[in-house]
C-alpha cells in the first residue's frame, strides 16, 4: 500500500510539471497578449490608446522576454516562494485574486456534489428496482431532459423567474446590501435563497447522469447468483440490497470522485459567466480572454491539480470500497 | 470659446478675497439656494457655478458653509478639521440643477469588471484641471481656478484655488503639477517617449512654478486645443500627481527605492510604479495601495477593490460647495457592483442600479422602457451612437486590389450601393438616421454634408463601376478593371460590426456585381494587418466630436488612429521621415496633413478654424475617405426616480465627453 501511495504520488508530481508547461504555452498560443486585450477594452470604452502605451506596457510586464524565460521565472516562483505571480487585470498577486473566490467555489462545489449524491443515488436504486414502472419512466423522462439541457439555459430561465416571481436580485450568491456584511443569519439566508439556483442548474445533468448509471450497475447486480442465493437464504430485501448490489453499483461512482469535483469547479465557467457567480469560473474565463498569463496559468494548475488529487483519492478509496481490485503488482 | 483672459469678475473676486471670507460650521441659513431652475438673481461667468468669492460678493452675504454629517464624530474627535478649514479658501461654488440636496445614501452602479469598457462610474467622481460644461461647448474651471494664455497660445498660466488641499489634508499646489510632468510624464523611465498630447512642435512641455498656487506650460508651438483635451478626451488623466505620496517610490527621490521595490516583490522600481499609478485613474483604483492614495476626486476608495465590487466615500476635502454653503459631494459612497454583461438588464429591471449610462445596447430599449415603473427608474434616449463605418484600404499591398480601392469611384459607387434605410429598420428599428460620418458637433458640417451619397441608387453605382472597366459577367459577378476575377474579402470583427450588418452589406454589393466574401477575425488579427496595409476594408474608428477635433485631430487624418489604422500607413511614414521611408501620398491626403498641422495652431471657433475644419471634412467626405451608415443612433440610459440634480435633458453619453462627467455627479443627491 506505501508502495503504491509513494508511486502514485511521483507520478502525480511529473504530471503537473508537465501540465504547468503544457498549460503556460497553450495560453501563450493565441495572438496578441495582454497589451493587445487590454488596448483593445479601452478602445471599446472610446479612450484612444498609443502604440507608444503598449510598448511601454510589455516592458514594463516583462512581456517582451522570450515564453520560457517567462515560464522559468514563474514555475521557480512558485515552487520556491509560493508566488504564483501577478495578475495584470487586476494588479493583485494571483494568489489573493483566487484565494478570494476559492472558499465560495468549495462551498459551491461541495453543495453540488451533496445535492447529487443524495438526490441520484437513491432514486437510481428504486428505478433499478422498480424497472420499467410508471415511476421509473418519469425519473428517466426527467433525467433524460436534464442530461439534455444545457446549462445556461435552464440557469437563465431559472434566474428569470426568480426575478419575476420571487423579486430576487440577479447575479452573484448575494444581494448587493449582503455582499460585504458581516456574516450573520441574515447573510446566510440570502446565501440560500441564491444557492438554489446554481446548485440546481450545476447539479442537474450530474445528476440525470448519476440517476442512470446507479440504476444500470444495479441492475446488474440484481440478477447476480449472489443475490439470488442471499435471498434464498432469507435475508431481508432492504438489507440485501444495500449490502450487496448497491454496494457494488457504487463502485463507478466512487472511480468517478475525482474528476468530479474538478468538474463542478472549472466545467462549470458558463454557468458561473451567466450568473455572475462569484466563483472561479468567470475569473477563469475571463483571465483567458484577457490573456491575463498567470492568472490563467495559476487556474489551470489548480484545476490540474484537483483532478490529479481527486483521481488520486479515487483510487485509494476503491481499493478500500472494492476488496476485488488489487493494487498493481501486489497481487 | 476659449476664454483667453481670465474672467473680469474673477479678477475682481480675487481682491474681494480674504475681506469676504468667514466661514463657520453649524447653523446655516438654509432658506436661500440658488439653483439653475432659480437662480435667484445670481448671475455667473460660467454656466451654472462661481468662486465662493464671486458668490460672496454678490449676494453681500457670508455663506455659512456646512459640512456632512458624515464627518461628524471625525469633526468632534478632532481628527478632521472643520468644514471651513477643509475646503479652499475660494472654493467652487455649484448652483445645483433644481435644489439643494439632502446628505446620506449610496449610488450604485453596475459593470462587467474593472476597465472592460462598461463602467461610466470613473466619471462620477473624476475631477480635471478644467471641465466641460453640460452645454458640451464651454470649458469651465474645475480644479484650476482660472487661466490666462499668451497671444500665440504656446504659454498658458494656471492658478490653482488657495488653501486647496488632497484628500489626506495634505496642500495641494503648483509642486504637484511640476511633479506629474518633470518627475512622471517626462521621466524616461517611465515613459521611454513623452506621451504626444505633451508633444507639441515635436518637443516637450516645459512647466514653471510661479507661486504655490500658479504654474505655467510652456510648449514649441502654439496649442490652444490643450484645455479641451483636459475636459474632454483627456478627461481621466488629472494633470497633477500627489508629490508627498509617490516620491518615496521614485529612485530620484529615494535612492533605496528599488530595494524597496523588490522587497515588495516587483523587479524594480519602474515595475512598482507602474503598479501603482496610472495616468488612466481606473487602474490603480484596483490596488490595496489604492486605500492610501490621496485624491481631489468627488470620492475616495474605502474598501479594497475585489474581483465583486469597489466602493467609494465621500472626499472630506472636496473642494466643492452648493449655493447654500454645503460640502459636496452629497451622495456619501459610491459602490459598484461587477456583473456580467448579460444580466444588466435583469438588474436594472429590479431597480437594484441607481444610474446606468454605458453599454445598455438598443436592443434591450423595448425591455428597460417597459420595466420603467417596476424599477422605478426613466429611460433616457440621447442620441449621438454611429452606426459601423466602412474604409476601403487605399494602400492594400496588393496592387490589382489596391488599383480597385484607390479608384474613388469604386468608393463612391459602394456607398451608393447600400441601402440604408432597409438598414436602419432592420438593425435599428428605425430609430436612426442615414448619414456619412462627419464629425459631431461642428459648426462647419452642413446638412449636404450629412447626406453626400447616402441615397440607395444600385444603378449610379453600377455606372461608376462600368466606366472604371469592372465589366459585369454572364453570371451577375463583375471582374476587376485589369479583366482578372475581383473578389473582395471582408474580415470584420465582432467589436466593430455584427455579422448581420456585414451580411446585409455585402448582399447589396452582391447585387451591383461585386463578389464579397465575408469572415469574421479577432481584434488583433484585425489590427496586425491594417497596420501591414494587408486588409482589404477597416472598421475600427469613432467619429469625432469637436472637442476631439480640437485636441485630437490625427483622428481626421491618414491613418486616423494608431492603433487599427484605417488607411494610409506608408503615407504617414512618407510624412514622419520626409520621404525617406512609406509611400509618397495622393494629393488630397497631402493636403490633410499640411491642414491638420496649421489646425494645431489654430484658435477654436476662428474664421481660420472654420475654414479649415470646412475644407478637411470636404476632402474626406468627396473622397469618400470613410463610408458612413447610419448616425444619430439613440444609446439607452437608465436613471433612478430616487436621485434628484439629474439634468432634464440627458444628451449625451459618450467618452469623448467623459460619459456622465459634464452632469456634475457631484451634486446629485437622493429625494
Amino acid at each position: 500500500m506505501i508502495r503504491f501511495v509513494v508511486g502514485r504520488f511521483i507520478y502525480m508530481i511529473l504530471t503537473m510539471a508537465a501540465v504547468s508547461m503544457v498549460a503556460f504555452v497553450l495560453i501563450q498560443l493565441p495572438p496578441g497578449d495582454f497589451a493587445d486585450s487590454y488596448a483593445n477594452k479601452r478602445q471599446q470604452a472610446g479612450a484612444p490608446v498609443t502604440v507608444q502605451e503598449l510598448d511601454d506596457m510589455r516592458h514594463q510586464l516583462g512581456l517582451d522576454r522570450p515564453w520560457y524565460i517567462q515560464y522559468g521565472t514563474w514555475v521557480t516562483k512558485i515552487v520556491t516562494e509560493g508566488d504564483m505571480g501577478y495578475s495584470w487585470e487586476w494588479r493583485r498577486p494571483v494568489a489573493d485574486v483566487i484565494g478570494e473566490r476559492l472558499p465560495l467555489t468549495l462551498a459551491l462545489a461541495f453543495s453540488t456534489l451533496v445535492f447529487m449524491y443524495v438526490v441520484a443515488i437513491p432514486i437510481g436504486i428504486y428505478s433499478a428496482v422498480r424497472q420499467y414502472s410508471l415511476t421509473d419512466h418519469v425519473f428517466s423522462t426527467v433525467g433524460y431532459v436534464g442530461l439534455a439541457t444545457p446549462n445556461f439555459l435552464l440557469a437563465l430561465i431559472l434566474m428569470f423567474l426568480g426575478q419575476k416571481y420571487f423579486g430576487q436580485s440577479v447575479g452573484g450568491l448575494f444581494s448587493p446590501e449582503y455582499q460585504d456584511a458581516p456574516w450573520s443569519w441574515g447573510r446566510v439566508v440570502n446565501l440560500m435563497e441564491h444557492l438554489w439556483i446554481p446548485v440546481i442548474v450545476l447539479g442537474t445533468s450530474g445528476t440525470a447522469y448519476l440517476i442512470r448509471t446507479v440504476r444500470a450497475s444495479t441492475l446488474d447486480e440484481l440478477d447476480k447468483m449472489y443475490v439470488m442465493a442471499a435471498r434464498a437464504g432469507g435475508l431481508s430485501p432492504m438489507r440485501l440490497l444495500l449490502k450487496y448490489p448497491v454496494r457494488m453499483a457504487l463502485n463507478p461512482i466512487v472511480a468517478t470522485i475525482g474528476w468530479r469535483l474538478t468538474f463542478v469547479i472549472s466545467g462549470a465557467p458558463i454557468v458561473g459567466v451567466v450568473m455572475s457567480l462569484p466563483d472561479t469560473g468567470p475569473l477563469f474565463l475571463q483571465s483567458l480572454l484577457n490573456q491575463d498569463m498567470y492568472l490563467a496559468g495559476g487556474m489551470v494548475l489548480i484545476f490540474c491539480a484537483f483532478t490529479i488529487i481527486g483521481t488520486f483519492i479515487s483510487d485509494i478509496l476503491l481499493i478500500l470500497v472494492d476488496p476485488r481490485i488489487r493494487m498493481q503488482g501486489n497481487s | 470659446m476659449i476664454d483667453k483672459k481670465m474672467s473680469a469678475s474673477s479678477a475682481l473676486s480675487a481682491l474681494a478675497l480674504g475681506a469676504a471670507l468667514l466661514v463657520s460650521t453649524g447653523g446655516a441659513s438654509a432658506g436661500e439656494c440658488p439653483t439653475v431652475a432659480d437662480p435667484q438673481g445670481i448671475t455667473t461667468v460660467y454656466p451654472e457655478q462661481l468662486d465662493l468669492s464671486d458668490y460672496q460678493r454678490q449676494t453681500g452675504d457670508k455663506l455659512v458653509l456646512t459640512d456632512n454629517p458624515l464627518f461628524a464624530d471625525q469633526v468632534k474627535s478632532g481628527a478632521l478639521p472643520s468644514v471651513d478649514k477643509r475646503v479652499p479658501e475660494d472654493a467652487l461654488v455649484y448652483l445645483p440643477y433644481n435644489e439643494c440636496g439632502k446628505y446620506g445614501g449610496m449610488l450604485r452602479g453596475l459593470s462587467k469588471a474593472l476597465e472592460s469598457g462598461t463602467s461610466e462610474i470613473l466619471s462620477w467622481r473624476q475631477v480635471n484641471l478644467v471641465r466641460i460644461s453640460d452645454d458640451l461647448q464651454t470649458i469651465v474651471p474645475n480644479v484650476a481656478k482660472s487661466w490666462e494664455w499668451n497671444d500665440d497660445f504656446s504659454s498658458i498660466t494656471i492658478s490653482l484655488r488657495k488653501g486647496h488641499k488632497w484628500s489626506d489634508g495634505t496642500p495641494f499646489t503648483a509642486d504637484d503639477v511640476v511633479f506629474y510632468i518633470d518627475d512622471i510624464i517626462k521621466n524616461k523611465d517611465l515613459h521611454p517617449t513623452v506621451p504626444s498630447v505633451w508633444m507639441v512642435g515635436g518637443e516637450p512641455v516645459e512647466v514653471t512654478k510661479v507661486d504655490t498656487e500658479t504654474f505655467r506650460f510652456d510648449f514649441a508651438a502654439p496649442y490652444p486645443g490643450l484645455l479641451h483635451f483636459l475636459a474632454t478626451g483627456g478627461s481621466y488623466f488629472a494633470a497633477y500627481a500627489p508629490k508627498h505620496h509617490y516620491m518615496p517610490y521614485l529612485l530620484k527621490y529615494n535612492p533605496k527605492a528599488d530595494e524597496e521595490a523588490k522587497a515588495a516583490g516587483a523587479e524594480g522600481w519602474v515595475q512598482q510604479f507602474g503598479l501603482i499609478w496610472h495616468k488612466w485613474k481606473d487602474a490603480e483604483n484596483i490596488t490595496a495601495h489604492a486605500l492610501t492614495r490621496p485624491t481631489l476626486e468627488s470620492h475616495v476608495i474605502e474598501l479594497e477593490t475585489d474581483t465583486q465590487r469597489r466602493q467609494y466615500v465621500a472626499n472630506p476635502y472636496y473642494f466643492k460647495v452648493d449655493s447654500s454653503g454645503q460640502q459636496l459631494p452629497y451622495i456619501d459612497r459610491q459602490h459598484e457592483r461587477f456583473l456580467d454583461q448579460e444580466l444588466f438588464i435583469l438588474s436594472t429591471l429590479n431597480g437594484e442600479v441607481d444610474v446606468k449610462t454605458q453599454t445598455l445596447s438598443l436592443g434591450n430599449f423595448p425591455v428597460i422602457k417597459e420595466g420603467e415603473a417596476k424599477g422605478d427608474y426613466v429611460v433616457h434616449r440621447p442620441s449621438g451612437a454611429y452606426g459601423p463605418y466602412i474604409v476601403f484600404n487605399q494602400t492594400i499591398m496588393d496592387p490589382s486590389l489596391r488599383a480597385v480601392y484607390s479608384d474613388v469611384r469604386f468608393r463612391k459607387a459602394m456607398s451608393l450601393a447600400i441601402d440604408r434605410n432597409e438598414l436602419n429598420e432592420v438593425l435599428w428599428f428605425g430609430l436612426g438616421k442615414p448619414e456619412q460620418a462627419v464629425p459631431i458637433g461642428v459648426p462647419f458640417v452642413t446638412d449636404e454634408d450629412r447626406n453626400y451619397l447616402i441615397e440607395h441608387d444600385p444603378a449610379a453605382a453600377g455606372a461608376l463601376l462600368d466606366e472604371m472597366g469592372m465589366e459585369m459577367g454572364t453570371d451577375g459577378i463583375r471582374t476587376g478593371p485589369d479583366g482578372k476575377p475581383f473578389t473582395l474579402l471582408w474580415e470584420y470583427t465582432a467589436q466593430h460590426n455584427s455579422s448581420e450588418f456585414a451580411t446585409l452589406v455585402s448582399d447589396y454589393w452582391k447585387k451591383v456585381g461585386i463578389n464579397v466574401t465575408v469572415k469574421e477575425v479577432t481584434t488583433q488579427l484585425m489590427r496586425e494587418k491594417a497596420t501591414a496595409s494587408t486588409s482589404d476594408i477597416n472598421m475600427e474608428w469613432d467619429v469625432p466630436y469637436e472637442p476631439t477635433m480640437i485636441s485630437q485631430i490625427d483622428v481626421y487624418i491618414p491613418p486616423y488612429s494608431d492603433i487599427g489604422p484605417l488607411v494610409g500607413v506608408p503615407w504617414r511614414d512618407w510624412v514622419a521621415t520626409d520621404g525617406a521611408s512609406g509611400e509618397e501620398p495622393p494629393a488630397w491626403a497631402k493636403r490633410l496633413f499640411e491642414l491638420a498641422d496649421v489646425w494645431k495652431t489654430v484658435l477654436p471657433g476662428s474664421d481660420r478654424y472654420l475654414e479649415i475644419g470646412t475644407e478637411m471634412v470636404k476632402i474626406n467626405l468627396e473622397n469618400m475617405v470613410i463610408i458612413g451608415t447610419m448616425g444619430a443612433l439613440p444609446r439607452p440610459l437608465v436613471v433612478s426616480n430616487k436621485l434628484t440634480n439629474i439634468p432634464e435633458a440627458w444628451n449625451v453619453s459618450h467618452f469623448n465627453y467623459g460619459y456622465d462627467y459634464p452632469y456634475r455627479a457631484d451634486q446629485w443627491s437622493f429625494k
